[in-house]
């Protein structure tokens, strides 16, 4: 995942502004900014269960807005293809998230899919920005390639499709992950990371 | 003005959602289908990724 505000900091773009949480002690708590700052600081990305039972959280809200979407399905038998694919939507990365596109991306040797959207973008420049990407990938051998854009009226429109559905929880998984900066993106040549991935079981981008 | 919502340990994100949508907003969260990762605790302990944090930041 790239950081799109990573210039700032992270406590500067947190959603979370307060959590109460049962410590060791016993006591209940209220962790914020102004009240037990260094449990606050330390219950965001601390780690599940370290510093106690969380009891609640309190999280800013944000107007809800449409959001213009793309998703790639590609299944592959070409591994030299794959590595470009990857390679070439790995280069785009660092632009989509200037353009306020998140989501997620899981692949294998044999197999990427992709769906990200954008609050801020229109159809048409989703259009713009994606067909290229879907072009490139459809020029190359030995590739089966999906390819939509589509328009959400709001989040909640995109994720109930998926909250609906009984999810598959408790695998059994071993789960590593890097947070890379933008500058390996932009310095190094994204036939590194690309081939890295390629060489994974599977592996997840956002 | 911030805008605010709090969630007790329990509520999952679908739940979360489906409250903010009722008024007209989003949050920062995970996306995952019905019945795993809490809103109130469980996703923001791994730092609270998510496919709204390039606008937003963050969970964390």
């Amino acid at each position: 995942m790239i950081e799109r505000r990573s210039h700032h900091g992270f406590a500067g773009v947190d959603n979370v502004l307060e959590i109460t949480i049962v410590t060791v002690d016993g006591d209940h708590i209220i962790a914020n900014a102004y009240r037990n700052k260094d449990l606050f600081w330390a219950l965001r990305g601390g780690g599940g269960g370290t510093w106690g039972v969380v009891t609640s959280v309190t999280y800013r809200t944000h107007p809800s807005t449409p959001f213009s979407a793309a998703s790639l399905l590609v299944n592959s038998t070409n591994a030299d293809s794959m590595l470009k694919l990857l390679t070439e939507i790995i280069r785009l990365t660092p632009s989509l998230v200037e353009q306020g596109y998140g989501g997620y991306g899981f692949g294998t040797s044999e197999q990427i899919r992709i769906s990200v959207m954008s609050p801020n973008v229109t159809a048409e420049q989703t259009q713009a920005t994606f067909s290229p990407l879907f072009e490139f990938a459809i020029s190359l051998p030995g590739l089966s390639v999906m390819n939509t854009t589509m328009v959400f009226q709001d989040f909640w429109e995109y994720y109930d499709p998926i909250g609906a559905t009984d999810g598959l929880v408790g695998v059994p998984t071993e789960v590593y992950s890097w947070l890379l900066p933008k500058d390996v993106f932009e310095t190094n040549q994204p036939e590194e990371p690309a081939s890295e991935l390629l060489k994974l079981p599977a592996f997840v981008y956002q | 003005m911030t805008s605010a919502v709090t969630f007790e340990a329990g509520v999952q994100w679908f739940e979360a959602y489906e409250a903010a949508q009722q008024h007209n907003r989003v949050i920062v969260g995970g996306v995952c289908a019905r019945g795993s990762t809490g809103a109130g605790g469980g996703w923001l302990s791994g730092g609270g990724h998510s496919l709204l944090a390039p606008n937003y930041g963050l969970g964390m």
